[in-house]
């Protein structure tokens, strides 16, 4: 017997289903939209599976409920349809199957199960299906389907429905191999329609649950079974895409994304710039740059690496300090990559301005835990940031005028479809402001800054299957203090890059680059005239490759960096200068790293990224290196000869395997648990002697005296998402240990110091903390807040005494809020509100005179804390109209910073203005509101 | 009254002018034991020399109410075996008596405190001062830091020379004098100063000394030349050129440690005012204390010295000052001055 229930076809519209053909139902039943079908038939399969358990409690059982089961087949049955081999079995054996005609309809029994039991070839048939097999006595059997497949793709559709999305239909796969139920794999590819470049952490959801993200070459990969699906494809500050789907076998569905637009009549738009926490990996969050463009900036100037240290877990010394600090790590111990290839210096003007073009950027990607085993060098994070590429089909222009910089990109096509062209720049003219500048710090006042950036790329398709890339990155920058003393630094980048996709399942890119940083600090008055430079060059070759294997998704790659660094070259630059020639030795060093890595759903809840990466450095001459008596300690009164190494000579070396592990683990659809857990070696370190990075630190490469810093670090977090995704959360505790850290002596100096290891220790540092974070990120109102407790500790023998003491930019407690409220399609109201724990200082504890100098005495550490850092800025937003085929779009930013004027602390210092007293001041980099007013501008 | 056009442009170019802002603050600090200071110098000119030792003080104390340590007991030892032990003059001061510094011999400061804390430096070698081959001026037009006003001034300048064999670790000091007019009967309230009857307070000598150390930078200095080397600002003011200024400088080289106390409290001094917010660390010094536990911060040093002196005249300040009689007792007036009239001034 079989049941035949009707046909649905399904619609944009649940109240347009109907029924086909007779049997459970009725083909009078009206198309009425009072009656929601699908909700009856549901309630009709409860009630036949009630109904079947009910005959179970009913019959009488009078043999094994295995006795069906055990029939053993004679060989007939091979090549038969399953539904004609069931009625004849019926007919044979004088049983009862139970099932609807349209789920076994696909199944043929494609091979000979003679001598195997009827259970043993249903097992066979049906592995991987949604359908089961339930016993009724020993003479029935019933065919069940697990409807929740059905029903979660049912409340996609209602809920695409709610948000007035299109709903697109697809088929994937032979429909001759369609077997119901059966798990299949899909994949494909998700590509930016503007540019055709893949598009990295989108979210795949089938059915409105549990899904997955695209990986960094745009692809994704589910295992679902066959059948009737409903697919939604995310991403942030693109149009989302709703396919109903037809799944017949496994396969591929590529899709192509376009940028959302704010259409006329919508009003709700998710302002997240955090991209589905639930289901990103472990440690990995994908940044929007439109949001943060729209956030609050200084001076109008949209600051990426500024709204980088609003996260939970990130954080800065101050205002006018470069770089940023992850989970208690030094700014050195983040990985910059522009176009992957590394950045020394990430902000403009003593850290005021990051030394991103935000116009520039196309997408970031921040790793502060469970770092993949592609990326090394750096233990506390990566931030890996990717430029746009010129448009395939037209030209287009953005750009923003600031108070005190503008910008303008402009991106167009070369040969349309073929090779097109990216170019940007951005500029300060900020010196008026400093010449306004009222200040009684002599150090700002009649001072000079300039800095520009600029970037070019280049992207010529040679094939559907191979694109060549070629991308270059200046940043300049001036400042001159004093009226005498000038600092100038420049980071430049060029890169070529090919990325080849030799198969659906392999794929790979080369990059081959060169990196070069570099200083020069100058002294004008001819008496004393002076140039000082620093430099390093990086020529660099990478290769990264990806490979699907079933349900492993392969990587693999290796990397080698060449460095030369210039430590200190110091010339006098006049006749009369007082100043002779010094030239520290160059060194010369080679990173190079090996990896492998495995992306594998384990279950369907649970998920394993695996990683093994194996670094090597080493330290090259041509090179002196002392020789200090021991077992003295390494000072400088202990030197007693030096040992010289030729030209290419491995000097020190260094190297071991650093394991990766990132694991989610899905609790249900709304929920999961991430572990992560990394293992990193860092060979270079940024020496500096202050608290905030000046023009002048330099890096040092690991040698004879300086160990590679080592760090492992483990978190363990909760995430959850609500009502749909509205609002997400989770809270995240992370433990990290850094072995052989540095750390300067008292009263060390760095430049041009030919024993610098008798002014650097090595030690240990510790950092944990708890990360608590909750956002909404649909509605008028979209928010997030965070709070973050940690901790960063050092404990270096010979400073302190040897006693634990904080780091620089240790701060407990650290809350950020930032809100957008739309007003309407074209107005809203942005903000952001910053607390942080005063970061440690050292005070002195008395005062002395010494032949008449007033002198202080400074105890232990970092052993007081400036006051709290708190702060709240606003903004509003006006976009231009958002007609579709508008030629012109702009939008004006109108921000305050520091709303109530908070006189946040930067840092101590200590005059004597009054004879024979010391007094205490503290510096407030901006100690008033700030009003400024910024228009970006598209066409 | 200022139009909207006006307005506006003071709001937008106005507002920075307002934005870095500085303020006292009062720092909460650990209490402790103030450790003991020693600042002892040999030389090889005519003595005595002299050792001081006192406390530090709390940091909002003020140093010059310096607290002087009596009851020690200090010896001073040369590398030939004489010993010349101190005497205490009161107020924490400790003066040789037999000992003449020489150059070449090397001298160690040792002693008990009070409370029995002992102490040494370590061996001090006298080493030649070299040549202070020339003292010169230029005028100059400099913001003060504190008004943030241009001054006008001179800076003061020096050319040296050594012999091959210096280790260029130089220390130079400034002793600045001028004849410093008043006319104290201008004071009339609360009442008339005595001392303005037959002009008893209305001429002074005051002194002016260098606020930071001066010491040189080995890592950038010549081989056997030091020049240009940037010694003082004196700024031109009816004070200071009401006659002429008189600069002294004096030149020594000195050992390792004790340049690196005076070359990293240079730093200190400088950096406690800086934007890079570097890490404040201790001085060390070269002397120590014997018992453990006990707080000692010390430097003593053995250097020969040359010493230079030029008169700026008045007539060498390029514009005419204006001529403004000084009220008040000469003595008040500036900190430090006295009517007693030094033996060089000539």
């Amino acid at each position: 017997m079989d049941l035949n229930l009707f046909k649905d076809h399904e619609a944009a519209s649940p109240e347009m289903w109907y029924t086909t053909e007779p049997g459970f139902g009725s083909r009078d039943f009206p198309d009425a939209p009072i009656f929601n079908f699908a909700i009856f038939k549901e309630i009709c399969c409860c009630l036949f599976r009630i109904l079947t358990i009910l005959l179970i409690l009913l019959a009488e059982c009078t043999a094994s409920a295995q006795g069906l089961l055990e029939i053993r087949m004679d060989g007939s049955e091979q090549d038969k349809r399953l539904v004609q081999f069931l009625q004849e079995f019926e007919r044979k054996h004088a049983v009862q199957f139970f099932f609807l005609d349209e789920w076994l309809a696909p199944y043929t029994i494609e091979g000979s199960y003679q001598g195997q039991t009827l259970g043993d070839m249903l097992t066979d048939l049906l592995r991987e299906s949604d359908l089961s097999v339930v016993t009724i006595h020993d003479r029935a059997l019933a065919f069940v389907k697990d409807p929740t497949v059905e029903i979660n793709r049912r409340q996609a559709i209602q809920v695409a429905a709610r948000k007035d999305q299109a709903v697109e239909t697809a088929t994937v796969g032979n429909p001759d191999l369609f077997r119901p139920g059966k798990l299949v794999t899909l994949s494909g590819r998700l590509i930016n329609e503007e540019d055709q470049t893949p598009i990295t952490g989108a979210t795949v959801v089938p059915n409105g649950h549990q899904g997955t993200t695209t990986d960094r070459e745009g692809r994704y990969e589910l295992r679902l079974p066959s059948g009737r699906h409903v697919l939604t494809f995310t991403f942030i500050g693109f149009k989302e895409r709703t396919i109903d789907l037809t799944l017949y076998d496994g396969g591929s569905l590529n899709l192509i994304m376009q940028e959302a637009p704010t259409l006329l009549e919508e009003v709700v738009i998710s302002s997240q710039s955090i991209n589905e926490l639930t289901m990103s990996r472990p440690g990995q969050l994908q940044l929007s740059v439109g949001a943060m463009k729209k956030q609050p900036a200084l001076m109008g100037e949209a600051d990426l690496v500024r709204q980088l240290q609003s996260l939970p877990g990130v954080n800065t010394v101050g205002e006018a300090a470069a770089g940023f600090n992850v989970r208690g790590g030094s700014i050195d111990q983040n990985l910059v990559l522009y176009d992957g290839l590394p950045l020394f210096n990430t902000s403009h003007a003593l850290g005021f301005f990051s030394a991103f073009n935000s116009e520039a950027v196309q997408e970031l990607s921040f790793y502060r835990g469970g770092i993949p085993a592609e990326y090394g060098g750096r233990v506390s994070s990566v931030l890996d940031i990717r430029s746009k590429s010129g448009d395939m089909e037209k030209w287009k222009v953005n750009g923003g005028i600031g108070l005190v910089s503008a910008n303008l990109m402009v991106r167009g096509p070369i040969k349309k479809n073929k090779t097109t062209i990216a170019v940007g720049g951005r500029g300060t003219y900020a010196n008026w402001y400093l010449d306004l500048l009222k200040n009684t710090y002599k150090d700002l006042s009649n001072s000079q800054v300039g800095f520009y950036d600029t970037e070019v790329r280049v992207d010529h398709l040679i094939s559907e299957k191979s694109r060549l890339s070629f991308s270059y990155y200046r940043s300049y920058d001036k400042l001159r203090v004093r009226g005498d003393t000038s600092f100038q630094w420049v980071n430049q980048l060029a890169s070529v890059r090919l990325d080849q996709i030799f198969s659906p399942r392999f794929n790979g890119s080369v990059l081959l680059g060169i990196g070069d940083y570099n200083y020069t600090v100058t002294d004008q008055v001819p008496a004393h005239g002076f140039d000082l430079n620093y430099k390093t060059t990086y020529p660099s070759l990478k290769a990264d490759f990806s490979y699907t294997m079933g349900k492993h998704r392969l990587g693999f790659g290796i990397q080698s960096t060449y460095y030369g660094f210039q430590p200190g070259k110091l010339k006098p630059t006049s006749d009369i200068s007082s100043v002779r020639n010094v030239s520290m030795d160059a060194q010369q060093a080679l990173e190079s790293g090996v990896y492998v890595s495995d992306s594998y759903p384990l279950t369907q809840k649970l998920n394993l990224d695996l990683g093994l990466r194996l670094s090597s450095f080493v330290n090259l001459g041509p090179a002196t290196v002392n020789v200090y008596n021991p077992p003295s300690p390494v000072q400088k009164g202990n030197l007693v000869d030096s040992v010289k190494y030729g030209s290419g000579e491995a000097v020190a070396s260094f190297g071991g395997l650093e394991p990766r592990a990132a694991i989610r683990y899905a609790l249900n659809e709304q929920s999961s648990i991430k572990v992560s857990y990394h293992h990193i070696y860092q060979y270079l370190h940024l020496i500096s002697n202050s608290a905030a990075v000046t023009p002048v630190d330099i890096w040092q490469p690991s040698n004879t005296f300086f160990k590679p810093q080592v760090s492992d670090q483990i978190s363990l977090g909760y995430f959850r998402d609500f009502k749909q995704k509205t609002y997400e959360a989770y809270a995240e505790a992370f433990y990290k240990q850094i072995n052989h850290v540095l750390d300067f002596k008292d009263g060390a100096q760095l430049i041009l110091n030919d024993q610098l290891e008798a002014d650097l220790l090595q030690g240990k540092g510790e950092a944990y903390g708890v990360e608590t974070y909750i956002s909404k990120s649909q509605g008028r109102l979209t928010w997030a807040l965070s709070y973050t407790y940690s901790r960063s500790l050092r404990t270096i023998p010979g400073i302190n005494g040897g006693e634990t003491y904080a780091s620089n930019f240790d701060q407990p407690h650290m809350l950020n809020l930032s809100w957008n409220y739309r007003f309407s399609k074209r107005w809203s109201f942005t903000g952001n509100f910053a607390y942080r724990t005063g970061r440690p200082v050292t005070v002195p504890s008395f005062g002395y005179t010494m032949d008449g100098y007033g002198a202080a005495y400074f105890s232990g550490r970092n052993q007081l804390r400036i006051p709290d850092y708190h702060r709240l800025d606003i903004a509003f937003v006006i976009e231009g109209s958002h007609k579709l085929k508008k030629p012109w779009t702009g939008s004006w930013i109108i921000s305050f910073l520091n709303v109530y004027a908070r006189r946040n602390a930067y840092s101590f210092f200590f005059v004597s203005d009054t004879p024979g007293q010391i007094k205490t001041y503290q510096l407030s980099i901006i100690g008033t509101i700030i009003p400024s007013v910024t228009y970006s501008f598209k066409f | 009254m200022m139009n909207k056009k006006s307005i506006a442009q003071l709001l937008i170019l106005g507002f920075p002018l307002w934005l870095g802002c500085v303020d006292k603050v009062n720092l909460s600090l650990p209490s402790g034991k103030l450790p003991f200071i020693i600042e002892g110098f040999v030389s090889d000119q005519a003595g005595p020399d002299t050792v001081k030792i006192s406390k530090a003080f709390p940091v909002d104390g003020n140093y010059y109410s310096r607290v002087g340590v009596d009851g020690a007991n200090l010896t001073i030892t040369d590398d030939a075996g004489n010993t010349d032990g101190l005497t205490g003059i009161g107020k924490g001061f400790y003066v040789t008596n037999t000992l003449v510094g020489t150059i070449g011999r090397t001298y160690t400061l040792r002693g008990t405190l009070p409370g029995g804390i002992g102490i040494e430096s370590t061996a001090e070698r006298m080493a030649p001062a070299g040549n202070l081959d020339s003292i010169y001026y230029e005028y100059t037009e400099t913001e003060n830091t504190n008004t943030g006003v241009l001054e006008p001034g001179f800076n003061v300048y020096v050319n040296s020379t050594f012999d091959p064999s210096s280790s260029l670790r130089i220390r130079w000091k400034f002793y600045g004098t001028y004849k410093l007019v008043t006319d104290p009967s201008l004071i009339q309230t609360p009442r008339p100063l005595a001392c303005a009857e037959r002009c008893q307070c209305c001429v002074c000598f005051a002194s002016e000394f260098e606020t930071t150390p001066i010491v040189s930078d080995t890592r950038t200095a010549g081989s056997t030349s030091i020049n240009r080397t940037f010694i003082h600002f004196i700024p031109i003011s009816n004070y200071t050129f009401n006659d002429r200024y008189r600069v002294e400088v004096t030149q020594m080289e000195i050992s390792q440690p004790v340049y690196d106390f005076y070359f990293d409290l240079k730093r200190q001094i400088i950096n406690a005012a800086s934007l890079f917010q570097p890490p404040f660390f201790e001085l060390n010094g070269n002397v120590r204390a014997l018992n453990s536990g006990a707080n000692v911060i010390g430097v003593f040093s053995a250097a020969a010295l040359i010493k230079k002196y030029i008169y700026i005249k008045k007539s060498a300040v390029p514009f005419e000052l204006v001529s403004e009689a000084i009220a008040g007792d000469c003595r008040s007036v500036v900190e430090n001055s006295t009517t007693t009239v030094p033996p060089f001034w000539n």
